[in-house]
């Protein structure tokens, strides 16, 4: 694999296909784990874990496994990643898991993950795959991101737990509550499509 | 679709799946071999550091529970030989599911501090009650609380009233547990 | 486990608690099956007819199978596996015995594996340590709860089409706009006060 190659697949999963506001995959934990950056950013990298892992050892078994079973066996082996990193959160970043709550098991029922052991690395060799997954990961990561600053900023009046909206500002809870959830997401994504439309290419949409 | 049912292929299917299965079952058990001492060692330094700090006299040893029930535990607190009361750790319900409290209670029963050891609410509006500030009301009072807006005693966190009932409850609760556990009931 | 304690767990979870207004499980069929009110229909049902039995089964495997053997770190593992042959078990019993309702259901069913409520559903049964009867009943009325929502959403979106809207919004956003609404709506239950 080229580094050009590299860096256009990095592209791809980061900016033109970004899974949560472009291809719009994942929306569940998107909303509803973006109430603070820390749990944004902990959610994403932990899903761009299982990504790459997953995508890397799909794309291994990809023809030894019959594709009647094709389904079944990649959801075991997402659900086994997702538990490892689940066990490994707990071991060390216990306070992280704690918060994530019932989302960390629920990656294994992630859309993104799913679509791409599917549509990518079940026809691809190995290496592309697992960058694919590093691409994807880190784009969704990036949008959790965005939305995590939005959200925590407006309806907390913090960044990373640090107060950095004078206190003048009475934060508007409505933004971290599942409302402020929807009405993000929603407002993130006119924006990509307003974007999209003006520059008909689509670049840096999710630059915040 | 393509109706392949002859008994080899079902065959093949089936421990293809099962092998798929078994590899990724013998991993998990090899990570939870390496990672569950971890696991617990830090669940039990995080609990005898709450259960420290709702009883700041005591020597701090909580190992031996004189009461465990699954759910609550209470754990003698001493210091030097003499009796200060109990360290409980007690569940709570709140919002997100269930909090872990731990509460000191006096030999008079008089709670000593209130901590939260674990909780799962939502970020920004209940894990507000995860403050040191709001859980010192409780600090130097005894007898069955109430919220400001059921009755009187505690002030309810803006926005959270469900996790600030939820740990009133739980604190009653294990005042409760200490009464009975002083009177010899348990 | 007295009769009002179940009642409240079905009522937390058709409007306190609902799974894709509060708790954010379910959003993708959510968003993607709601543009015509029978399908809309027709998912919700096979939802909640779904999570039922998943409640019920992987109550089942976690209390005779995973807790026994002390194998509990295998819980997302087995759910996992133990609903994606339930919904192929059900879709193939439904195409052989009740062909009308295959007929209502049956595109929707394969749909549900990766319907996070469904997962979110027994995961949560366990973690709240919920008994049998109250597992299902958190099930059905999550269902049910999965159910009400969907209905509304769809009703809205069939109208929002003849709506003007920037053209920025076509689409999704208009959409997610619209169920931050439907959210702010729900948030009167949260008020509500159960035994």
């Amino acid at each position: 694999m080229t580094f050009k190659k590299f860096l256009g697949q990095m592209k791809n999963g980061i900016i033109t296909e970004n899974p949560s506001l472009v291809l719009l995959l994942g929306m569940c934990a998107t909303m509803a784990v973006s109430t603070s950056l820390k749990n944004g950013l902990g959610m994403g990298l932990a899903t761009t874990a299982v990504l790459i892992c997953s995508n890397t050892v799909v794309s291994l078994i990809r023809k030894l496994i019959p594709s009647k079973i094709r389904i079944a066996s990649f959801v075991v082996v997402i659900a086994g990643f997702v538990t490892i990193v689940e066990m490994l959160l707990d071991a060390f970043i216990p306070t992280l898991s704690n918060a994530l709550g019932v989302f960390l098991p629920l990656i294994v029922v992630n859309c993104i993950i799913l679509a791409r052991a599917e549509s990518f690395a079940s026809k691809n060799p190995p290496l592309s795959s697992a960058v694919d997954g590093l691409s994807m990961g880190l784009g969704f990561t990036c949008s959790l991101c965005a939305m995590s600053i939005i959200r925590e900023i407006l309806g907390n009046g913090t960044l990373w737990g640090v107060r950095v909206v004078p206190s003048v500002y009475e934060p508007a809870l409505l933004v971290i509550m599942p409302v402020g959830g929807f009405l993000t997401l929603g407002f993130l994504i006119a924006l990509v499509q307003h974007i999209k439309s003006k520059h008909s290419g689509g670049k840096e949409e999710d630059e915040q | 679709m393509n109706d392949v049912t002859s008994k080899t292929y079902i065959l093949r299917l089936t421990v293809t799946l099962f092998l798929v299965t078994a590899v990724v079952a013998l991993l998990l058990s090899f990570v939870n071999a390496v990672t569950k001492d971890t696991i617990a060692e830090k669940a039990r330094q995080k609990l005898s550091a709450a259960l420290c700090e709702v009883m700041p006299e005591a020597d701090d040893e909580f190992s031996d529970p004189i009461y465990d029930d699954g759910s609550c535990q209470v754990y003698k607190a001493t210091s030097g030989g003499r009796d200060l009361g109990w360290c409980i750790k007690y569940p709570a319900f709140g919002y997100g599911g269930e909090l872990t409290l731990a509460v000191g209670v006096s030999e008079s029963l008089e709670v000593t501090g209130v901590a939260i050891v674990e909780h799962s609410e939502t970020a920004g509006m209940g894990s507000k009650a995860d403050n040191p500030d709001w859980l010192s009301q409780f600090v130097g009072r005894s007898g069955a609380f109430t919220l400001k807006g059921d009755g009187d005693h505690i002030d309810a966190v803006t926005g959270a009233t469900v996790t600030s009932r939820a740990v009133t409850a739980g604190v009653n609760g294990a005042l409760e547990l200490a009464a009975q556990i002083k009177g010899g009931e348990k | 486990m007295s009769i009002t304690g179940l009642i409240s767990i079905a009522l937390s979870a058709i409007l306190i608690e609902n799974f894709i207004l509060v708790k954010f499980l379910g959003i993708c069929p959510f968003l993607g099956v709601s543009k015509k009110m029978d399908t809309a229909v027709g998912m919700g049902l096979a939802v909640i007819f779904v999570m039922g039995l998943a409640s019920l089964f992987t109550w089942l495997v976690n209390h005779f199978l995973l807790v026994p053997l002390h194998l509990e770190y295998m819980q997302t593992l087995a759910y996992i596996l133990v609903i994606a042959s339930l919904v192929q078990f059900v879709e193939m019993f439904l195409q052989k015995s009740i062909p009308t309702l295959y007929r209502a259901l049956g595109i929707y069913l394969p749909l549900i594996t990766t319907n996070c409520a469904v997962l979110g559903v027994a995961v949560l049964n366990t973690t709240k340590g919920y008994n049998l009867l109250e597992s299902v009943v958190y099930g059905v009325s999550g269902g049910i709860g999965f159910l009400v929502a969907i209905v509304l959403f769809a009703s809205i979106r069939e109208r929002i089409q003849f709506s003007e809207h920037p053209k920025a919004f076509e689409g999704f956003p208009i959409a997610l706009v619209s169920s931050a609404l439907l959210a702010m709506a729900f948030m009167g239950f949260s008020g509500l006060k159960i035994w």
